[in-house]
């Protein structure tokens, strides 16, 4: 029980990383990237082999050594963010919104094209195989001992990555990713180097996404491209929706309810009657998920959790999340309560 | 002459041009929008710049804040040349301008809105956001004490915590403005302040380009309302065909028979 209990909760704090990444790129800066999972992919590559070691032929994979995994994670979140700098100078500088969006999902078909057929990259279809527990030479712990320090290890690094980009996101850079984000010509009158910004922005994301790979990895003890698809990217997207795009803490709130108990849940649905007798769990995952997505769009566009204001002068606790970011006199009506309340 | 028989603003200019616009011009695949225009503002004037639409004034805009690239011609600001500039380095240097829409951020509230604009530019770099958060955070509290002094001069203050995007049109016309004030540029650039305006928020707009102007603010007005421009500009610019075909007083714009055969016709002013 603890093991099934640790694991979805460790596959659910990995994929925060990767919501937090989406969101900083496309809830703060304004980019839908469609290429997140190359990303997560290529920390995921970069730390497997790291740790792995030197494949035993017909495997081959490139780099192939046994070094600490803390120093893996650090590799991986460099080739994250060079892997990003590079699309990011090509496309960011004259693509945006829709064209944006395509461009991303282009250059991820090239990074799977490239991974899958160049064989003595990361070996292929057959990925990189036999990658040890993280710390499992350091720790001498029983199995379940061992899946809950993991857990708590993630939890932990997630902690210091929320710390981080909450920092960003109160800063005056996280303001002005915000003021391009919402119009980025005006944001060029007014002095700001949108296309830097957006870079800064992507680059970022990229780390973390690569981050998250590594940690991924570390779980799964093997990556290969039939681990990332583009029905993956679109449950992260539909996270970062459903929770509140541009809010973190509503991003994590979305990640858990797509990525752990709507995938947990749908485990317990009996197979639906046919021939094929097929595990159906999947697909229902993706019905339900949907459905869910058309539900917040049409009723609650914000998400669970919108983006908070900074209300100047108004304590933030009268923040009243819960309700829609309405018109103005609604949203005069509230400053006043909640001003009132405070006297 | 405004109403009241006192001199516009920006009658106290100097003779140091600010801005000089040597033959420029800008084409659309076959449509020349602009062609072969020159243009000069002089330092501390409130300057005009008039003509029916499809003129070519608001692309000449557009190219003397970098937001489209010249094809020909040369911009001068303070004396440098400028065309080779990007958008965000003329607005660095002291060239800021508004749009014919007004733009707001709208995800950011009014105050947030205005703290972009007086925020330091250094502030915002993402290596000093980790290393030098301490400074910063002193710098933002000042800075948040001039965004509100600037709202309250716009009596946007109570609304301070809105959305921008929840304001009226005429409201975010405003929250331009204090924009624009607040970052105290050396020339601003705006163009048609007064659409879909009305009268009380123009008169409130034409104060605050008094307001602009009596600090050393230089101003260029691309408008339609020809009283609001009388009121303001001593000298008016007038385009036509992508070119200019006049420049002077309004008083004497109203007398040049170019002007009058291809915009003032028989507008009463």
């Amino acid at each position: 029980m603890t093991q099934y209990v640790t694991s979805f909760l460790e596959v659910g704090v990995v994929f925060m990383f990767f919501t937090i990444a989406l969101n900083i790129r496309w809830g703060w800066a304004g980019d839908l990237d469609l290429s997140v999972f190359s990303y997560i992919a290529v920390g995921a590559y970069i730390t497997a082999v790291f740790v792995a070691g030197k494949p035993t032929p017909p495997d081959e994979w490139i780099i192939g050594l046994r070094w600490p995994f803390l120093v893996a994670l650090l590799a991986s979140m460099i080739a994250g963010g060079a892997l990003s700098l590079l699309f990011g100078m090509l496309a960011l500088r004259r693509l945006r919104g829709d064209y944006f969006a395509i461009g991303s999902l282009c250059f991820t078909l090239i990074v799977y094209a490239i991974v899958s057929q160049f064989l003595p990259l990361f070996d292929s279809f057959q990925g990189v195989t036999g990658v040890p527990q993280p710390f499992e030479g350091t720790l001498k712990l029983s199995q379940n001992a061992y899946d809950i320090f993991y857990l708590v290890f993630s939890i932990a690094v997630l902690g210091v990555v929320y710390a981080f980009t909450q920092h960003i996101y109160r800063s005056p850079f996280g303001r002005s990713l915000r003021a391009i984000r919402d119009d980025p010509e005006a944001a060029l009158a007014f002095g700001r180097n949108v296309y830097v910004s957006k870079l800064k922005a992507y680059v970022i994301g990229g780390m973390l996404a690569s981050l998250g790979g590594g940690l991924y990895v570390g779980i799964l003890g093997t990556w290969n491209p039939f681990a990332w698809s583009s029905s993956e990217t679109f449950l992260l997207l539909c996270a970062v929706l459903i929770g509140g795009i541009a809010n973190t803490k509503g991003v994590l709130l979305g990640t858990f309810i797509v990525m752990v108990a709507l995938t947990e849940a749908t485990r317990y649905i009996p197979a639906l009657p046919g021939p094929s007798g097929q595990d159906d769990s999947e697909a229902i995952q993706y019905i339900i998920v949907s459905l869910l997505i058309m539900a917040v769009l049409r009723w609650r566009p914000q998400g669970i959790l919108p983006e908070k204001r900074d209300l100047d002068g108004v304590a933030q606790s009268r923040n009243l999340w819960w309700r829609p970011q309405g018109t103005l006199a609604e949203n005069r009506d509230r400053d006043s309560l909640a001003e009132s309340g405070k006297q | 002459m405004s109403s009241d028989g006192a001199a516009p603003a920006g009658s106290v200019a100097t003779a140091r041009p600010i801005l000089e616009v040597e033959a420029v011009s800008k084409s659309f695949g076959g449509l020349k929008a602009v062609s072969d225009c020159s243009l000069v503002v002089q330092e501390g004037s409130v300057t005009g710049l008039i003509g029916p639409n499809g003129a070519g004034k608001s692309t000449l805009l557009s190219m003397i804040s970098g937001f489209l690239p010249t094809d020909a011609g040369r911009i001068r600001f303070r004396g440098e040349e400028i065309q080779n500039l990007s958008a965000h380095r003329r607005s660095r240097i002291g060239l800021v301008r508004s749009f014919q829409a007004a733009r707001v951020w709208a995800g950011l509230t009014v105050l947030e809105n205005v703290l972009v604009s007086v925020t330091p530019i250094a502030d915002e770099s993402f290596f000093r956001t980790f290393v030098n958060w301490r400074s910063i955070r002193g710098g933002q509290k000042i800075a948040r004490a001039r965004a509100r002094e600037v709202l309250a001069e716009f009596g946007l203050d109570h609304m301070r915590n809105e959305l921008a995007g929840t304001l009226s049109g005429g409201q975010k016309r405003l929250l331009e403005f204090a924009r624009i004030a607040s970052m105290e540029p050396a020339l601003v650039l705006l163009d048609e302040p007064q659409a879909g305006v009305n009268a009380v928020l123009g008169d409130r707009m034409a104060d605050a380009v008094e307001k602009m102007n009596s600090k050393g603010i230089t101003v260029l007005i691309v408008e339609h309302n020809l009283p609001f421009v009388e009121r303001l500009c001593a000298r008016v610019n007038v385009m036509q065909l992508g070119t200019t075909i006049a420049a002077g007083s309004m008083a004497e714009m109203r007398q040049h028979p170019e002007v009058i055969d291809a915009y003032l016709g028989d507008v009463d002013v």
